[in-house]
C-alpha cells in the first residue's frame, strides 16, 4: 500500500494515452502514452512509459522509449531503456538493459572554456577572448546535433 | 481491498490509479481491473470498473465505469451500473445509470435514463 501523499499513481492495469500537465511525483505501474515533466518520475516494473519526459529524477525500472531529460537517472536491474537519455548522474545496476543514445548534460560553467577566461585571460588575443569576457556562458550542445 | 468506502481511503494500492490534487490530465485513460480515483483535474475520456471523483476532482468528458461515487465536479456523459452522486457531488451531462442516489445536497444537472442495452 502506498500513503497517499502528494503522488500521481497510474494503477498496473491503467492505460493512459494524452497529455499531462502539472504533474510533480508520478508513479507508473501501467501504460502511459505522454509527454511529461515532472519533479519525480518512477517506472515500476510493471510499468510501459512511452515519451517524453523532463525531470529532476527518474527511477526506472520498468520499460521506458522516448527522450528523457533529467538531472538524475536511476535505472534499476530490471529497467529496460530505448530511446535518447540526457542526464547529469546517471546509475545503471546490473541487469539493466539500456538500449540508446545517452548524452551526458554537463554544466558549461565547469568547462575548460570557463577556466581560461579566469586564469589565462591575459595570455589570450584579445579577439578570441571577446566572447568570454562579456560573460556569455558556453551552450551545452544542441540536442540532436 | 479494505472494506473502507474509496472516498474515505486513505492509501491506495499501487493496481489503482489515482490522479493527483494540482494535476490536469487530458486524453484517455482505461483503469483495467483496478478503480479510478480522480482528486485533479481530467478531461477526456474514462473507461473503468470503479470511478471515484473526489472532493476537489474535476472529469469532463465520457466516462464509462460499473460504479461511480462522485463527491466532485463532472460534466458530461456518464455510463454507469450504478451512480451514487454524494452531497458535494455536481454532475452534469447526460447520466445513464440503473442504479442512482443522489445525496441531499448535491447538484443533478440534465438528463438521467438507465442504460439500454445496446449502449452497455
Amino acid at each position: 500500500m502506498d500513503k497517499l501523499g502528494n503522488k500521481t499513481l497510474i494503477g498496473a492495469s491503467a492505460t493512459f494515452t494524452g497529455k499531462v500537465i502539472n504533474a510533480r511525483v508520478i508513479e507508473v505501474n501501467g501504460k502511459m502514452n505522454a509527454d511529461l515533466t515532472a519533479e519525480k518520475v518512477t517506472i515500476g516494473e510493471a510499468g510501459h512509459f512511452d515519451g517524453a519526459i523532463q525531470a529532476d529524477l527518474v527511477v526506472v525500472s520498468g520499460h521506458y522509449e522516448g527522450k528523457m531529460q533529467a538531472k538524475s537517472i536511476w535505472a534499476t536491474a530490471t529497467a529496460s531503456i530505448s530511446g535518447k537519455l540526457h542526464y547529469e548522474t546517471l546509475q545503471m545496476d546490473r541487469g539493466a538493459a539500456l538500449n540508446c543514445h545517452v548524452v551526458h548534460n554537463w554544466k558549461a560553467k565547469n568547462t575548460a572554456v570557463a577556466q581560461i577566461d579566469n586564469d589565462d585571460a591575459d595570455l589570450l588575443m584579445p579577439t578570441t577572448l571577446g566572447k568570454a569576457k562579456n560573460g556569455a556562458v558556453p551552450k551545452p550542445p544542441i540536442e540532436g546535433a | 481491498m479494505s472494506a473502507k468506502p474509496y472516498d474515505q481511503m486513505t492509501s491506495f494500492h499501487d493496481d489503482t490509479t489515482y490522479i493527483l490534487g494540482d494535476l490536469i490530465m487530458e486524453g484517455s485513460l482505461d483503469g483495467g481491473d483496478h478503480p479510478v480515483v480522480i482528486d485533479g483535474q481530467f478531461n477526456g475520456d474514462i473507461t473503468a470498473i470503479d470511478l471515484i471523483i473526489r472532493e476537489q476532482g474535476k472529469v469532463t468528458g465520457a466516462v464509462k465505469s460499473k460504479t461511480a461515487i462522485i463527491n466532485g465536479h463532472f460534466n458530461g456523459n456518464l455510463i454507469c451500473e450504478s451512480l451514487n452522486v454524494t452531497n458535494t457531488g455536481i454532475v452534469e451531462g447526460e447520466v445513464q445509470a440503473n442504479a442512482l442516489s443522489i445525496d441531499l445536497g448535491a447538484e443533478v444537472i440534465g438528463t438521467i435514463s438507465r442504460v439500454n442495452a445496446k449502449s452497455n
